[in-house]
């Protein structure tokens, strides 16, 4: 009994201090570089970075823009989510099938190609749907706005929105809102007066989730964003790295730490708001069925406007993606563009060396990657669960800390910790890049998956002789394994598209996918892009079916034993 | 004011076919009374109870409050009085207490709907909390409140409003059992003291019969018995009835004679006096219940009638009575037997049967 205290001691000592170096080491490096005089990250105490950037004319304009792009995008996802939620769990809405593929589908298409996608349907010149609008007399609309910006952002946040809101909306017990329509209030003063204030700390914690998200979020600021010049902190982060001869770390750093504030504040802030939603759900109690409401007259409306949202959402942007692809330069369709089709566009990503070798790079890193990812999260999330002590609390704020990474931001951290190591520029050092901005993605759903397992379970197995490790092997892992690899499938898909950590630590012979795809993007090559994009929503499909047929394999064997 | 539902009909359709809730069922609930709807769970007495809030749509039929038609399936849209206008209470299974709100907020609620004035609100609010026993709690938030006290609260809110009629969907499932007993007591007490009409759902037999001054059994959808709590115990009809009400003992025989009140069955065991074959016609095969506590050991030279010779099979000591398994012939019989009689297992003694505890059964 003694000697396995002391191992579990061992044993979460080492996970501190592995989620540490992956945390805070980033973050430390950042803070230091950014303080440092020269282009490293370490040297004499200084404030000139500081002081050249934010004396920097554009940047009270930079720093609106963000704020307007990220909390126009988290109310425009956080409304939709509410209604279409609502809508799901309450009404007899029809073409309910939608509502579960739209969490699925921004999961797995990259953001950029669905970026691009918006583009080439709504930019000013030759956008496809604005060419159909000016059929009507109506239009341009301009997508490379700030409008256009927060459409695409929060159309690609509604999922995430949308799973903080479905959780408080599961278990929200409906005679609480019956109960209001016996005092004598009508619908409408039902929403406002019960559902939404009972929904208030799931809808905050909701805006809030979206906020970090798109504060950090690179892909649709640099599609949609910089031909418009509109600047918002991360691509004006990314103008300093990338942009003139010399990449300015120092004060893309400067800017950053104040990025990673902003985020921190609002990751603590959303924790603060999901325990307190919890309380007010938990109130329910025994006894709770859902209701479902008819919606009457309102019922096919309602039912189109979900299914426009699934066409808008998913069918349109896929479809675009594969149209353009298969023709030789950007133009509407018309009989003559079908003439035309070719499959230029993909011999040639799939002709290019370096694209293969960004391919091959990406899936290894996506393999490599989750399955690290989610060793750690496994071992993480146990310890956070199970083991209750001032430690096990430490380790788990240091997960939450990394919830709040903006990846462009903390790859500069994490590219001055490598710089003087031989990881520099290679393979490993975007794969500790990926576990360590990911590994939140990897803990969430192994928490609540060994909260599920009763701890009589493994006490079972301790009264019957089998030490921590033994315990551990015998039976959590297996009882675990459905989340594990629902946790592994998320970490494949997002490390496949995965775009800011690697547009700063990717290096020649490092490349990957959306670093590819953002070369594209650049260059204004919309059938290469289109290709590319496909490609990887196709990698990531593969991959995910594979790990459905993996799990199911496993439910069955379960089963059976 | 009354409840009258006529041949109100509804149907649920699942993914394994359609399943009718509510078969015709036609009920008058007497005003100013407390009438229970009892029976098993999918029994539709919950469906009743929402067809009556209005919060689940009939298919056909009719509800009315007095004279007033609040839901009708006549003509070719039906006629439906929203909840919210249909000027009733009600308390929920979960309480459904708002967990955003203080408990003044949850229990002035139905008042600032009606959009009464806020001294007006604020009296009738202190007044309904004193009504429960919660004078004091006004500024609590809900979320502090213990099972009982939402359950109080709930019941505060449904009655602030003085509503004519009130409805209980299972209330006091919730508490555990010492609690159930006392708040059962009480609710009692209050109710009475309204003086509302008051529709109560419960699958609880003893909560049924304590609660109510007429209790509605239902089962599949239908209406089985219905009739005074005394009448439902003392002069069921059906087996349904009996067995939900606890009943274990039932002989088969057939009617040899029917004198007036009283009535003669050839069983298995002997000749049975009892009583409830009103207009049933001698030869007829019918089901005999014998009520537990009609069994009693008799002195050898008592003449009372319905007396046998039986033999205590198992005897298991339960605190205020003995629970006994006693054999007539080839019949078993659970009896329960006061504690004062010196029995033992597998002793042969005479016993008498009450023929007021032996009922004939349609």
């Amino acid at each position: 009994m003694q000697s396995g205290q002391i191992g579990t001691k061992w044993f979460i000592a080492v996970l501190l201090v592995v989620v540490g170096g992956l945390t805070l080491g980033p973050a430390l490096m950042l803070v230091v570089g950014s303080f440092s005089q020269g282009l490293g990250a370490v040297g004499t105490f200084t404030l000139e970075k500081y002081a050249r950037v934010y004396s920097d004319a554009r940047l009270p304009q930079v720093v609106l823009n963000t704020v307007i792009y990220s909390f126009g995008s988290a109310f425009l996802a956080t409304t939709l989510a509410v209604i279409l939620a609502y809508l799901n769990f309450r009404t007899d809405i029809p073409f309910r099938g939608v509502l579960h593929l739209l969490p699925v589908v921004s999961m797995m298409i990259p953001h950029l190609a669905y970026g691009s996608s918006w583009a080439l349907l709504l930019n000013p010149t030759n956008g496809m749907l604005n060419l159909i609008l000016q059929e009507f007399g109506l239009g341009p609309i301009n997508i490379y706005s700030l409008p256009g910006m927060i459409f695409v952002e929060g159309l690609l946040d509604l999922p995430v929105a949308y799973l903080v809101i479905v959780a408080a909306m599961a278990s929200f017990d409906s005679s609480l809102e019956e109960a209001s329509w016996v005092s004598g209030r009508s619908r409408a003063a039902t929403w406002w007066r019960i559902i939404l204030p009972i929904l208030r700390p799931a809808i905050l914690a909701a805006i809030t989730l979206v906020l970090i998200r798109s504060i950090s979020a690179f892909a649709i600021p640099s599609v949609l964003g910089m031909p418009g010049r509109i600047e918002v902190l991360t691509t004006f982060i990314y103008r300093l790295i990338n942009v003139g001869f010399v990449p300015d770390y120092g004060r893309a750093a400067a800017v950053g730490v104040s990025v990673l504030g902003a985020a921190v504040v609002l990751v603590y802030l959303y924790r603060y708001l999901t325990a307190r939603s919890e309380r007010f759900v938990t109130i329910s109690g025994k006894g709770y069925r859902p209701t479902i409401s008819r919606l009457g007259v309102w019922r096919w409306p309602l039912g189109l406007f979900v299914l426009l949202l699934g066409i808008l959402l998913v069918v349109l942007p896929v479809l675009v993606l594969l149209y353009t692809s298969l023709v030789p330069y950007v133009m509407a369709p018309s009989a003559e563009a079908f003439r035309q089709l070719t499959w230029r566009n993909w011999t040639q990503v799939l002709g290019d060396p370096l694209t293969l070798r960004a391919l091959r790079n990406s899936i290894i890193l996506a393999l490599g990657g989750a399955t690290l990812g989610i060793i750690l999260s496994t071992l993480t999330s146990y310890v956070v669960v199970r083991v209750r002590t001032r430690s096990s609390a430490v380790l788990e704020a240091l997960t939450f800390l990394s919830f709040s990474f903006p990846g462009l931001v903390i790859g500069v951290g994490f590219m001055w910790l490598f710089a003087r190591t031989d990881l520099y520029g290679t393979l490993w050092a975007l794969l500790i890049g990926y576990v360590a901005v990911y590994l939140p993605y990897g803990i969430r759903p192994l928490t609540s998956t060994f909260i599920q397992i009763s701890k009589d379970l493994e006490d079972a197995s301790a009264v019957s002789g089998a030490g921590f490790f033994r315990t551990f092997r015998k039976v959590v892992a297996p009882l675990a394994l459905p989340g594990v690899l629902s946790g592994w499938t998320l970490l494949l898909v997002m490390f496949v598209r995965e775009l800011d950590v690697s547009t700063v630590l990717a290096r020649p012979g490092s490349e990957v996918l959306s670093v590819q795809l953002y070369r594209a993007v650049a260059d204004a090559l919309w059938g290469r892009v289109a290709a590319l994009g496909l490609i990887m929503v196709a990698i990531s499909t593969t991959l995910v079916l594979i790990a459905n047929g993996l799990a199911s394999r496993f439910s069955r064997m379960g089963k059976a034993g | 004011m009354e409840i009258r539902i006529t041949n109100l009909n509804k149907t649920f359709s699942s993914p394994d076919g359609d399943v009718a809730a509510l078969k015709n069922v036609t009920l008058t609930v007497p005003a100013n009374q407390v009438t229970t709807l009892l029976g098993p769970s999918g029994c539709g007495k919950t469906t009743l109870l929402r067809c009556i809030a209005g919060l689940e749509s009939p298919d056909s039929g009719e509800i009315a409050f007095g004279d007033q038609v609040v839901w009708s399936g006549q003509g070719k849209k039906p006629y439906s009085v929203p909840t919210e206008k249909r000027g009733i209470g009600m308390v929920f299974q979960t309480y459904a207490i708002w967990p955003h709100m203080t408990v003044f907020q949850n229990v002035a609620y139905p008042l600032e709907a009606r959009g009464l004035p806020r001294d007006e609100i604020a009296r009738r609010v202190a007044e309904a909390l004193e009504f429960v026993q919660l004078a004091g709690f006004e500024r609590r938030p809900a979320t502090a409140l213990s099972g009982g006290q939402q359950q109080r609260v709930a019941l505060a809110r449904a009655l602030v409003s003085q509503p004519k009629i009130l409805l209980f969907d299972e209330p006091l499932s919730n508490l555990d059992a010492k609690l159930r007993e006392e708040t059962r007591r009480e609710l009692r007490r209050l109710l009475t003291q309204l003086g509302v009409t008051a529709l109560y759902v419960t699958h609880d037999r003893s909560e049924a019969l304590a609660l109510s001054d007429h209790v509605v059994v239902m089962r599949a959808g239908e209406i089985v018995e219905q009739g005074s709590p005394q009448e439902i115990y003392f002069r069921p009809k059906s087996r349904f009835v009996v067995e939900f009400l606890g009943g274990t003992n039932f002989v088969e025989g057939t009617l040899v004679a029917n004198e007036g009140e009283w009535a003669r069955v050839e069983t298995p065991m002997g000749q049975l006096l009892c009583h409830g074959a009103d207009g049933m016609s001698p030869g007829r095969r019918v089901t005999v219940y014998i009520r537990s506590d009609a069994l009693s050991p008799a002195s050898p030279e008592s003449q009372e009638p319905n007396r046998f010779q039986g033999r205590v099979e198992s005897l298991i000591f339960v605190g205020e009575y003995y629970d006994a398994e006693l054999r007539v012939g080839e019949t078993r019989l659970m009896a329960r037997l006061a504690t004062t009689h010196s029995l033992a297992e597998g002793q042969e003694t005479p016993m008498t049967i009450d023929p007021a505890g032996c009922r004939v059964l349609e």
